[in-house]
């Protein structure tokens, strides 16, 4: 199996799999296009995702590299959220830090398993709670008034009640 | 095109160049293209190089594009050479139709403006940035086509000295050599290398994400039903502004407080009445019939929250599934068609689609007798025929 090395921003070099690197379309586009040969010796820069995360990323690329491609985004969209593989569970359980860069970098490096993977997790890190418990999940201070907040209140009352 | 051979690698293999796009769009994702200024003089002849190739067919535009916002401003160039190119890009750009050869000048540029803007569309402008770099190492003839040899790689250079500016979100890197000069560079490209938030237990992923990547909010928003969208806006008043910001799920959240108003105003109607005609009823009994309508209607009432159990459970149905009405508690049961079987969400029985009575495998439906074949002398017959 041919390599390739990714490097990032801190200068870590990776030698990955080109099966497993080309779960990101970017890397696969970007290795179509400029034709880079696949035992290239040179390291293809990543110049703003750090080893950490990169590390992660690619962990999640080699078990997923036998995974078939996802479907394209269909207009009835897909609302499940509980439906992760126990392997993105453990995966995802992070702290939050970790999680909104892999988001980013799923983002950047476009994985569309991973991208959705995480983005559901954050789903469901808000699903069935009330706003206060939001606001403690992720440290977020409330800065509604409480006129403000009576008002909203009013407004959602018919919502409320079961 | 005869200069076109500097651009390929000395083993005759193909390359494409491309460019970053001064369109509206990527500039709106937090970095404006590199401009003339940003290079030294040398990379201001080389961008008319690379200009004068693409463009010596036709005069007038040579004249516009020539002096200015050029090289990595420009559109998208892209160098062939024969071998090693996709399908998609071979037509493209190789064949170009009859019309275009009438259009004008203006026209041209326009064109292939929208062109470069729709294939950068969803592309993050680190990505770009990153891809002019990769570009420009793999071109060190392209940098040394540069007229006066004294600096040969100098938009490279400058490339790299935006990259790697203290404050430019790239941090410092072993090649560059920050210079005075370079720390006056504005920052222009993504603040944040990703992952330099790992290891924070806490952070608010939806505000952060809505300022680097807003098109990423809705991936999250979708996957939210309307009633977490209700309390998705009561969090704060930046969640409550990146909610109305979000067209789509703010419409769903809106639709969902109109149907629950709806229901609760319906219900509350229906208080009234059933208080109204009951306070009838207790001074005569010649509203039996009336009572028991609207005992009736109320019966149908206490239904409302069945049917927003329904509208709940619809929410979460996959594709080519439906549902039914549970026999046993009433409330919805998950449909598979092609199994012909249902799973009850509320008391997790199994039911058969057809009989609607417990699931019985391959045996076939056991219908209740007198009812499916009608017979005339059964009692329960009898009975109905007397009724009448």
């Amino acid at each position: 199996m041919p390599n390739i090395k990714l490097q990032s921003s801190d200068g870590e070099v990776f030698d990955v799999d080109v099966d497993v690197a080309k779960q990101s379309i970017t890397i696969k586009t970007m290795l179509e296009d400029l034709g880079m040969d696949e035992d290239d010796d040179e390291a293809i820069p990543l110049p703003n995702v750090n080893s950490a995360i990169l590390g992660k990323v690619l962990e999640w690329c080699q078990f997923h590299k036998d995974d078939p491609p996802p479907p394209e985004d269909e207009e009835n969209r897909e609302k499940r959220t509980d439906d992760l593989c126990g392997f993105d569970i453990d995966f995802l359980k992070v702290d939050q830090g970790t999680l909104f860069e892999l988001i980013l970098a799923a983002n950047y490096l476009d994985i569309k398993g991973l991208l959705d993977a995480s983005c559901k997790t954050v789903a469901n890190m808000i699903k069935g709670k009330t706003p206060e418990e939001i606001r403690k999940t992720f440290n977020i201070k409330n800065d509604f008034t409480p006129a403000e907040e009576e008002q909203v209140r009013k407004e959602n009352s018919w919502c409320e009640e079961k | 095109m005869a200069s076109s051979a500097v651009f390929k690698k000395p083993s005759g293999q193909s390359r494409l160049l491309l460019c970053r796009s001064p369109n509206k769009r990527t500039d709106t994702i937090g970095a404006s293209p590199l401009r003339t200024e940003d290079f030294t003089a040398d990379s201001t002849e080389l961008a008319q190089e690379i200009e004068k190739l693409f463009y010596d067919d036709d005069k007038d535009v040579n004249k516009k594009t020539s002096h200015g916002k050029s090289f990595l401003g420009f559109p998208v160039c892209k160098f062939y050479s024969s071998q090693k190119l996709s399908r998609r890009h071979t037509f493209q750009s190789l064949s170009p139709s009859k019309e275009w050869f009438k259009l004008s000048p203006k026209s041209k540029m326009e064109r292939k403006l929208k062109k470069s803007s729709k294939f950068y569309r969803n592309r993050s402008d680190s990505f770009l940035l990153h891809r002019d770099l990769c570009i420009l190492q793999s071109f060190p003839e392209l940098c040394q086509h540069s007229k006066s040899k004294k600096t040969p790689s100098a938009p490279l250079e400058a490339v790299k000295k935006q990259l790697f500016t203290p404050d430019s979100g790239y941090g410092s890197s072993p090649e560059a050599d920050v210079s005075n000069e370079s720390l006056c560079l504005t920052p222009r490209y993504p603040k944040h290398i990703i992952g330099s938030y790992v290891g924070q237990s806490r952070l608010d992923i939806i505000s952060e994400l809505s300022d680097e990547v807003p098109v990423l909010l809705e991936r999250i928003l979708k996957f939210l039903p309307p009633k977490d969208l209700l309390c998705f806006a009561q969090v704060s008043k930046r969640w409550q502004e990146i909610l109305n910001a979000a067209k789509r799920d703010s419409e769903r959240r809106n639709a969902y407080i109109k149907r629950k108003r709806a229901t609760y105003l319906a219900k509350k109607e229906n208080h009234h009445m059933v208080r109204r005609s009951r306070a009838m009823t207790q001074s005569s009994s010649v509203f039996g019939e009336v009572q028991r309508t609207v005992t009736h209607g109320c019966s149908i009432f206490k239904d409302v929250s069945k049917h927003e159990q329904f509208w709940q459970a619809k929410e979460t149905l996959r594709r080519g599934e439906n549902l039914m009405k549970c026999q046993t508690c009433g409330s919805p049961a998950r449909v598979n068609s092609r199994t012909a079987r249902a799973k009850c969400n509320n008391c997790n029985s199994d039911l058969c689609i057809k009989c609607k009575s417990s699931y019985h495998e391959s045996e076939p439906c056991k219908m209740p007798s007198a009812w499916s074949r009608g017979e005339i002398s059964t009692p329960k017959s009898r009975r109905n025929l007397r009724r009448l």
